[in-house]
């Protein structure tokens, strides 16, 4: 499996695969105008994770605009096929709507969310 | 004023007080944006609605709405027309709300199109009824029917973003198109308060 690493701007999330720690790590915000674009080198990378590789992936974003909240669906549901996979979704204490996105996509693909509360002040 | 042919005009008023003013009962202008709807044009708008709308307040819910309806505008929006944008505030039993209204002309060859959107968000309008959730239309089950569906458009929403509107909203965003004297305009409005 490849090195993943794409660069943050101000429409499109920081990725980075860490593969000392088998961690994927998505953070920023993702509100690319098109989303299909951006996420399809995540997607091709995605695919070539082994059904047995152990890998977490976490969710850092701020905002993210419905075109990419399709996309992400897809990135977990790309994962789903891998045996030993969670989610760490996190989320702002007062930010009630993330919580909820995360909540949404642990309803729909059979992965486990591990849902992470930031504390703002901290 | 610029001819609708000058791309390069944008005008985007924003209300620039470091603080909000006490926010009335009656909507107040916060700022208003009037130009054609190129990218570029659209970044800056979001720039400086980011920079009233987040930077003043800590509540992320309203810029959520803010982008969707601005990348609205980017989308589906007839680049050569100017479209309008505004985002006005009030104060409803002591608590802030936003409504963020937007106009745009609709390209000819789109008009179907939109008109099919608008018939489709009525259904799914409908289709909520019959699943009321503690008397309230329950959005968020109909949000996950959509994120999970097949459909998606070419730029992948698959019209997600009217329905993750309404369900953070006071009400489900109103949506027609007007037949104004210089060609069809799609005209889009929404109210979002502050998360609980």
């Amino acid at each position: 499996m490849g090195p993943l690493h794409i660069a943050p701007t101000v429409k499109t999330p920081e990725i980075v695969f860490q593969a000392e720690d088998q961690r994927l790590v998505l953070s920023g915000r993702s509100i690319p105008e098109n989303a299909v674009d951006f996420y399809r080198p995540i997607l091709d990378w995605a695919q070539g994770i082994p059904e047995d590789f152990k890998l977490t992936v976490q969710v850092q974003l701020e905002y993210f605009n419905t075109s990419s909240s399709k996309c992400l669906l897809d990135l977990f549901k790309r994962l789903e096929q891998s045996q030993s996979l969670e989610v760490q979704w996190y989320f702002d204490a007062d930010d009630e709507d993330m919580l909820e996105a995360g909540e949404d996509y642990d309803h729909i693909v059979n992965v486990p969310f591990k849902f992470v509360e930031i504390d703002p002040e901290a | 004023m610029s001819s609708d042919s000058d791309s390069c005009c944008l005008m985007i008023s924003i209300d620039k007080r470091t603080v909000f003013p006490a926010l009335k009962t009656r909507w107040m202008g916060l700022a208003s944006f009037d130009a054609h709807p190129s990218t570029a044009n659209l970044d800056a708008l979001l720039e400086h609605l980011e920079e009233v709308v987040v930077q003043r307040m800590e509540d992320r819910r309203v810029f959520r709405a803010v982008i969707e309806c601005v990348q609205n505008l980017e989308r589906h929006a007839d680049p050569d027309r100017r479209a309008q944008l505004n985002l006005m505030g009030r104060s409803c039993c002591g608590e802030p709300r936003f409504k963020i209204r937007s106009v745009n002309a609709i390209r000819k060859n789109e008009i179907q199109q939109v008109e099919q959107w608008i018939r489709q968000y009525g259904t799914l309008q409908e289709m909520t009824v019959t699943s009321m959730k503690d008397g309230e239309i329950d959005w968020r089950s109909l949000y996950r029917q959509c994120l999970d569906s097949v459909d998606r458009t070419p730029r992948g929403g698959a019209g997600l973003g009217w329905v993750s509107l309404a369900k953070t909203a006071i009400r489900a965003p109103h949506i027609r198109i007007i037949h104004a004297s210089d060609g069809p305009k799609l005209f889009f409005s929404v109210e979002v308060a502050c998360t609980p």
